[in-house]
């Protein structure tokens, strides 16, 4: 770091600080001193007022919204008492919100582990500073002490300025729970986010972007409003595409009746990342599966941003999902490439699966037993790669082993990265944060992981997560354009398989 | 009935100083051991029976498992245990910080306060008639030691609290936070104190036979300082003895005993009464404080959680590849 680089003595800083070390920081410098007080304008798109939204996303009175109207039609009083109710019944119901609440001892440890504090240094973008926004209700509202020495215990009654600090903060937690593996106690701050996102969820405020995505995801059974029809234009191309390079003619199978294997993509493999696509359908028939196994286009997604939103979303999701693989007779699901995706269906839609007798395994795990056993002929691509962790495979996933196998054996070099595992750094976009509205926090948010690999010196990003696909570019583009080129573990394998 | 006891009851107290005593160390030290135990069972039961969340999932998960390769209630418990005894996420490195101290500063504050409490331990068991011997100077040096080192390591931490928010400009030291490192210094502070001071300088007859002799040479213990020679022997210190026959009088409800035992606490160890006071306390402030942290870790899903083991299905798909399904 040069003298110039670094972090001036009013902004605190790291030992080791990520931000001088970008070509940008004197733009970063420039922007935590002239925007950073406005910074709570970025998460502003919240008014979902469109009563068609509301329906398709399903936020319906009596069905999911517990108001009795939707959040605007209430005075400010009237949302405050929802919030304050609601929130004292969510304590009593969920016993990980209660135990985060009331177990912290401000030990401070967490601050620096959150790479939105990395990039805001800002005191609410902290783990603790977050979480101490709802703690600060929970004193008052339901601790003798908070009532009695608000001030000394820093218990505060809700008004529209603190809501107003809630929906922010808390909508710039990106649920990578990297501060739950470093607090020596393990709080895990992304489940209080979830529960403070549910609650203003139920009032019908959802961001922009992610009220969209449920959106879609109700409607279509995908995030990208994808019908059988514009699925099935695709993939005729991708065929084409696969034939032209490999010369075999590969009939990619949809809606394909009696499949013993139903494979979730994510929508976003139609769109910018064909390769990941390719990777699957070529690997797929590399391990002689061509007639056994189908996309669907009732669930042609492996993400579920009902993760983002509320428990109900989640689980109409993934109960979809198990529906649509026991009317199918599948014996197995194969989970391709997604992150958060990944946590709901490992932690959700795999036990639903199970009930019904259907197994269902990670596209990487296939491709290490192949690797292992000699299935696949692959040679070495001459990349030197890194691979960033996503989130919710190594802190919420119980995956982190098979994708270092697969890029030694398809790559000539694996580099790993300094803050790799569960120590992983989130791209900065998770939840859902893709608006460009939030592009300021985004390629902040993000640089500390894209330095973390561009260190490594490794020209090729790798990582299997449509929310990474989407992020690390935008990111890459804004401080280092042109020196590194992200891509997902099976558009290598795509490269690699020798058909 | 020893002849200690039986010398003990014997004793007169002032009348102003029993009801002093009888509120302050029999009344105020059930009432601590019984808003203790009721208070962390109380927090603990709660925790245990409030629900996962809607439908008996967390908010749509099944698990909120946080290691990977936990595919067993022994796995997750061990990682709890690991956690619980080690600190071991303070080493991992974070842009240049491994926060060694402050791991160090824990370890040093919570081991040393545990082998204290294991002294104590050895208070009950003297009341219980179990006393547990040990050399006597090993006994006094290792107190003072783990006393001093937990000391040590609670400076530390709370210098350590202030420069991290004075570093990172987050709040994160409120009242409340600041009371609790006030009756640690204090509750400490007190207990080592009189633990320097209660004891003859060495082991040796001479040693004890002097201190004995010009400490208890008035007083209401005056009349068995001859006595009191062979007691320092066999446990060390007076106070300790004290202390004992305080904690027996509560335990077999000999109120008298008790009172009796704690005014020559009083007399000659006012540091002790001190320190017992505060303690008494600090038992009641426990389950209503963040204190309660210590028995958190077992209850908190993101550690206890496990992943069903991939091979199964593992197996359906190799069946489905080798043709066997
Ligand atoms: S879950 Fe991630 S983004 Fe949220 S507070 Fe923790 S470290 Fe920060
Ligand atoms: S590391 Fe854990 S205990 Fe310490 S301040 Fe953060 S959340 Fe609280």
């Amino acid at each position: 770091m040069t003298a110039e680089k670094k972090i001036p003595p009013h902004i605190p800083s790291l030992k080791r600080d990520p931000i001088p070390e970008s070509p940008k920081f004197e733009e970063w410098l420039k922007w935590y001193a002239e925007k950073f007080p406005e910074s709570s304008k970025w998460i502003n798109a919240r008014k979902l007022m469109v009563e068609k939204f509301l329906r398709e996303a399903e936020f319906e009175p009596g069905k999911f919204v517990k108001t009795r109207d939707f959040w605007w039609k209430l005075s400010p009083e009237e949302r405050i008492r929802f919030f304050v109710e609601r929130f004292r019944e969510v304590i009593r119901e969920n016993r990980a919100l209660r135990l985060y609440l009331e177990n912290c001892t401000h030990c401070g440890y967490c601050i620096d582990k959150c790479q939105m504090w990395i990039a805001t240094r800002d005191y609410h973008n902290s783990p603790v500073g977050r979480v101490d926004l709802v703690r600060a209700i929970f004193k008052y509202y339901d601790k003798l002490t908070g009532k009695l020495f608000s001030k000394l215990v820093d218990a505060k009654e809700l008004t529209e300025q603190l809501m107003e600090e809630l929906w922010i903060y808390f909508h710039q937690c990106t649920e990578c729970r990297r501060c739950a593996y470093f607090c020596p106690f393990g709080i895990d701050t992304a489940e209080v986010t979830r529960a403070v996102r549910q609650i203003f969820a139920e009032m019908g405020m959802v961001y922009e972007f992610v009220g969209n995505t449920v959106r879609s995801l109700m409607k279509t059974g995908n995030h990208m409003f994808l019908n059988a029809k514009a699925i099935k234009a695709v993939f005729d191309m991708v065929q084409e595409e696969i034939k032209e390079e490999t010369g075999k003619d590969i009939e990619i199978p949809l809606d394909k009746p009696k499949a013993k294997i139903l494979f979730l993509p994510s929508s976003t493999d139609v769109f910018t990342n064909l390769d990941t696509l390719k990777g699957f359908v070529k690997t797929m028939y590399a391990l002689g599966l061509q007639d056994k196994y189908t996309f669907s286009s009732e669930v042609f997604e492996v993400g579920n941003f009902g993760l983002f939103v509320s428990d109900y979303h989640l689980t109409r999701q993934g109960k979809r999902i198990a529906e649509v693989a026991t009317r199918l007779g599948a014996e197995l699901v194969i989970f391709g490439e997604c992150g958060h995706g990944w946590r709901a269906f490992k932690n959700y839609v795999i036990p639903e699966l199970e009930k019904r007798g259907i197994k269902a395994i990670h596209f990487m795990q296939l491709v290490v037993w192949a690797i292992k056993k000699r299935k696949l002929k692959l040679r070495k691509l001459d990349y030197v790669v890194t691979y960033h962790d996503p989130c919710n495979l190594s802190r919420a996933g119980d995956l982190i082993e098979e994708p270092r196998i697969i890029l030694r054996t398809v790559c000539k070099e694996f580099r790993e990265r300094e803050h790799n595992k569960h120590r992983t750094l989130c791209c900065g976009a998770g939840t859902g944060l893709l608006g460009d509205d939030v592009i300021p926090l985004r390629v902040w948010a993000g640089w500390p992981s894209v330095y973390d690999a561009w260190k490594t010196g490794a020209q090729i990003l790798a990582t299997p997560c449509s929310i990474d696909k989407a992020q690390f570019p935008v990111v890459i583009n804004y401080h280092i354009p042109g020196q590194m080129t992200v891509k997902g573990l099976a558009d290598l394998v795509g490269y690699a398989l020798e058909l | 009935m020893t002849p200690l006891e039986k010398f003990l009851l014997g004793i007169t107290v002032p009348s102003g100083a029993y009801v002093c005593i009888v509120l302050g160390y029999v009344a105020l030290a059930y009432i601590a051991v019984i808003v203790f135990v009721v208070g962390v069972l109380y927090r603990v039961i709660r925790w245990a029976v409030t629900p996962k969340g809607p439908g008996g999932l967390y908010w749509g998960l099944y698990r909120l498992t946080l290691y990977p390769n936990v595919h067993s209630f022994w796995k997750a418990a061990g990682w709890i245990f690991v956690r619980m005894f080690t600190f071991y996420t303070l080493l991992k490195e974070n842009f240049g910080y491994v926060s060694g101290g402050f791991w160090f500063g824990l370890i040093l504050f919570h081991y040393s306060i545990w082998a204290t409490l294991l002294f104590h331990g050895n208070i009950i068991a003297y009341a219980l008639n179990m006393y547990f011997h040990v050399p006597l100077a090993v006994k006094y040096w290792l107190g003072i030691v783990a006393g001093v080192l937990a000391y040590a390591g609670l400076i530390y931490l709370a210098i350590r609290r202030a420069y991290v928010q004075a570093r990172t400009k987050v709040k994160i030291n409120y009242f409340d936070d600041w009371l609790l490192v006030l009756q640690l210094l204090i509750i400490m502070g007190f207990g080592l104190a009189a633990k320097c001071t209660a004891y003859p300088s060495s082991f040796t007859e001479e040693a004890i036979r002097s201190y004995v002799h010009s400490t208890y040479s008035s007083g209401p213990l005056a009349p068995i300082k001859g006595e009191l020679v062979h007691l320092v022997k066999e446990y060390g210190s007076v106070m300790f003895i004290l202390i004992g026959e305080w904690f027996k009088g509560l335990l077999t409800g000999n109120i008298n005993l008790a009172v009796k035992a704690m005014y020559c606490v009083a007399v000659y160890h006012p540091l002790e009464l001190v320190h017992v006071f505060f303690a008494e306390w600090f038992l009641i402030y426990i389950p209503w404080s963040k204190m309660i942290h210590m028995f958190m870790m077992p209850f908190n899903p993101a550690l206890y959680g496990k992943f069903e083991p991939k091979e199964p299905a593992l197996q359906v798909a190799i069946d489905i590849v080798e043709g066997r399904r």
